[in-house]
């Protein structure tokens, strides 16, 4: 086996994504119980847990040109080494709107008349199913999950269609729950956004493994 | 689609003695393309090289078995040798303009072929030079030795001095291999020019120039053809694992 | 580390280079003295008559039409009706010193009615039977000048003094002109033949091999095979032919490995890029391939030609020692000594060392010069421009 340096260097690039991931994995789950909750101090926790995750990404980007720079990557490597670069854009996105719902949910915690929608919990997991199960499939190099993930974005979409319309119902019904129901209406639009973007990085995965680009979103 | 078919290689065997240097090759070269060859150190990319022009007829103990037509006639039976070779260009790894003048060396092809005539010369090894856009670079200087010149001028010179025998095919055997950088690009450049005209085939050890430059590669592997096909797919997504192992240098 | 027996490592170092130094010296002293004694003994003898002059004296008689003129007094030494300045040598005979352009000395003839033209320093020894040894100018005028009112020709005894080198010289020339026009093409041929077109294996190796063998016979046993063949089988007598062909057989080894050696230098990708152009393999060789080679061969020539003047084994059974110009190849009148047999006939037959020694001298100078211009051909086209 020749090429050790660049070897080693594309472990650690994989270790950094991973770690990348966890972080996020963190964040999720932490939005999840501030959400259930309303916990003013456990959001504000996130929002400055992203900057951990900004700093990440910028390594990672920079170690990718670098490596392109030096090893110049070919055929698996070159996809992988392109492929991280907008994976890590796509979990940093993610872990923005971690931090975007965080101010939404501290938000809620000063208004009155909040009532959350009823299948936000449902809609919320499996969110959060398609992002560890994007990272999962990163880690195991397992195209079979990914496509999973592709799968879900759908679900997801859903559940924002019913949400939404559940909301625009409450608001009808009771002026009172305007503001909080316009917070759950970003919080939900975040989390659309965030199965987004777990839905790309999962087609970025298939890139890497197959070596096909999926057409469209 | 099949009129763009340069050369049909099929089922191509080539012995060195005993020692089989190239087994069973099939491949379609494509007309005002360039097709590179890669692969390690005698994986046969340059014996094949040079079965095109029949240069390994000048090596002893060498056997051929199976065809390669080019334009549809077959290169080892129906067409004389010297005819061929006058057809299919070769350009070599080391620069090797003959010891004589820039204008000697690219008017010698033409004379060899029996072209006498001063300003009929004139004209060929200036349109020769310029196609292989050296002239500017040696226009005051045609009568200075052809050595004297840099590395990089000296392997124009020598593609000039194929290019004004009037082929059809070059075949470049690592022609950047010797050069510094720059000239290397000029060289890659000078291919990309040339293919609308010429049909280009060149082997290399530089895979970021196959990449490059190329419309097709194909990976040679102990003298078989382990992988054909358009150069982008290759070089981003190779179907055989040992084309993978190569590009990325996971090899030996 | 720790240096141990340093002392003894010097000593052996300073002994070691003290033989060095003796063993060049003895080599660098015993050249200086052999040219020094050559040079020495040679160099008094060597001057414009001994470069331009036969070797033998020759002598002949011939019939002089004279001059009817007025001009009968002997003026400046100059005798009109021969159109011819004389003076009397050292021996007491009358030497010609100058002739006239119109002089009758040019157009005389020899007894056999040949044409015989009478040059400068030759020596008129007699006038018809008498001895002109210590006859006085005036006494020779008249006896022209009388000759010459009662129309009458008279019969002239000439000498053309020798001692000097001018048939060697010319002979060497001649052997070497022949034996290059010889041994040269078959050689450069054969050595092209041997690299460019013979199959590798056995029979190539025994080729080779015997050429290498036949590089280190000695040439005495060319000369006696020159002798049986040519000399005798093929009837050609001691002639410049048969030193020649013999030549030319010493000569081949050098000329083929030679030239071997330079046609093997050439890159072979001039081959393959004349070839790669369509360039048939005669075309190849002949426009690419020898003209490369040409320094290679230049050297192989020059260093024929220096084993020719420095040859005597060879030459002396089969070229012979006579001291004349050749007229024909082969036959009596086409033997002929070349400088260096000449020099070897000299020292073993007539003990005339001087004479060798100048002789000597001119062959070192010779074989100096080839080296210089062989050294010079080799570094004007190695060195590239």
């Amino acid at each position: 086996m020749t090429r050790h340096l660049f070897m080693q260097e594309l472990r650690e690039l994989n270790q950094n994504v991973i770690r990348m991931g966890s972080l996020l994995e963190k964040s999720i789950n932490d939005v999840i119980v501030a959400l259930e909750k309303l916990d003013a101090s456990l959001a504000t926790e996130i929002i400055k847990n992203d900057d951990a995750i900004d700093d990440l990404e910028h390594q990672i980007e920079r170690e990718c040109i670098a490596m392109i720079a030096k090893q110049q990557p070919l055929a698996t490597d070159l996809r992988k080494v392109t492929s991280i670069m907008k994976i890590v854009t796509d979990v940093e996105r993610i872990a923005d709107h971690c931090a975007d719902i965080s101010e939404y949910i501290i938000v809620l915690t000063k208004q009155s008349n909040v009532i959350a929608p009823k299948n936000l919990k449902e809609m919320v997991n499996v969110m959060k199913s398609m992002v560890i199960e994007t990272i999962d499939s990163f880690v195991e190099v397992d195209g079979a999950k990914a496509n999973q993930v592709i799968a879900k974005d759908d679900i997801v979409d859903n559940y924002f269609a019913s949400i939404s319309n559940e909301l625009t119902e409450i608001m009808q019904g009771n002026k009172e729950a305007i503001p909080a129901c316009v917070s759950y209406l970003m919080i939900i639009k975040y989390l659309e956004r965030m199965a987004d973007h777990a839905t790309n990085i999962a087609e970025w995965i298939e890139y890497i493994i197959t070596g096909t680009m999926i057409e469209g979103n | 689609m099949e009129n763009n078919v340069k050369f049909q290689v099929r089922d191509l065997d080539l012995y060195y003695g005993d020692f089989q240097a190239l087994k069973k090759i099939n491949m379609d070269i494509m007309k005002n393309q360039i097709t590179a060859f890669i692969g390690p150190s005698g994986c046969g990319k340059s014996t094949f090289l040079k079965t095109i022009n029949r240069m390994n007829d000048l090596i002893e103990g060498v056997r051929i078995d199976g065809t390669i037509h080019m334009d549809g006639v077959n290169i080892y039976k129906d067409i004389d040798v010297i005819n061929l070779r006058s057809r299919v260009g070769m350009v070599f790894q080391q620069p090797n303009p003959f010891p004589m003048s820039i204008y000697d060396n690219v008017a010698y092809g033409p004379r060899i072929h029996g072209i006498k005539k001063k300003s009929q010369l004139d004209e060929i090894v200036e349109k020769s030079l310029r196609q292989a856009a050296i002239w500017e670079e040696v226009k005051d200087k045609l009568k200075k030795n052809a050595q004297a010149v840099s590395g990089g001028q000296q392997q124009r010179i020598c593609i000039a001095r194929t290019l004004a025998v009037g082929p059809e095919v070059i075949l470049m055997d690592e022609p950047t291999s010797a050069l510094d950088p720059i000239s290397t690009l000029k060289i890659e450049d000078l291919a990309e020019e040339l293919k609308d005209k010429y049909t280009i085939i060149i082997v290399t050890h530089n895979m970021q120039q196959a990449s490059r430059i190329s419309d097709k590669t194909a990976f040679f592997l102990h003298g078989e053809v382990v992988e054909y096909g358009e150069t982008s797919q290759i070089f981003n997504n190779p179907k055989e694992q040992k084309t993978e192992d190569y590009i990325t240098g996971r090899f030996g | 580390m720790k240096i141990e027996n340093n002392q003894s490592r010097i000593i052996k170092d300073t002994i070691g280079k003290i033989l060095l130094y003796l063993a060049s010296a003895l080599s660098v002293m015993t050249l200086v003295v052999i040219i020094g004694f050559v040079f020495v003994k040679g160099l008094p003898g060597i001057n414009i008559d001994f470069l331009t002059r036969q070797w033998q004296a020759k002598t002949t008689f011939i019939n002089v039409e004279l001059k009817n003129t007025e001009d009968t007094n002997l003026s400046d030494s100059y005798i009109a009706s021969l159109g011819a300045h004389v003076e009397q040598n050292e021996d007491g005979y009358i030497a010609v010193t100058k002739l006239e352009k119109d002089s009758v000395l040019k157009d005389s003839k020899n007894l056999k009615g040949a044409a015989y033209e009478v040059k400068v320093d030759d020596v008129i020894t007699k006038v018809l039977a008498t001895d002109t040894k210590n006859i006085t100018l005036e006494e020779l005028n008249k006896q022209f000048n009388d000759a010459a009112m009662n129309g009458e020709t008279l019969k002239l005894k000439v000498t053309r003094p020798g001692g000097g080198i001018k048939p060697m010289v010319v002979s060497t020339l001649y052997i070497i002109l022949l034996s290059l026009a010889i041994a040269a093409p078959i050689g450069i041929l054969s050595a092209l033949f041997l690299t460019e077109y013979a199959k590798r294996g056995k029979i190539l190796v025994v080729i080779q091999f015997a050429i290498q063998m036949l590089a280190g016979i000695p040439s005495i046993i060319y000369g006696l095979f020159g002798m049986l063949v040519f000399v005798q089988m093929l009837k050609m007598q001691y002639s410049i032919l048969a030193g020649a062909l013999t030549l030319s057989i010493l000569l081949l080894p050098t000329i083929i490995s030679t030239t071997s050696e330079a046609l093997k230098a050439i890159p072979k990708g001039y081959r393959e890029s004349s070839l790669g152009l369509g360039a048939t393999k005669l075309q190849t060789n002949f426009k690419i391939v020898l003209p490369n080679a040409l320094p290679g061969i230049l050297v192989a020539i020059i260093l024929s030609i220096g084993r020719i003047v420095g040859e005597s084994a060879a030459l002396i059974w089969t070229a012979g020692t006579i001291a004349q110009i050749p007229s024909s190849l082969t036959g009596n009148t086409a033997s002929a000594a070349t400088l260096t047999t000449k020099l070897y006939q000299l020292l073993k037959e007539e003990g005339d060392v001087a004479s060798a020694c100048s002789i000597a001298v001119v062959i070192i100078v010779l074989i100096w010069v080839l080296n210089l211009l062989s050294k010079w051909i080799t570094r004007r086209f190695t060195v590239k421009n």
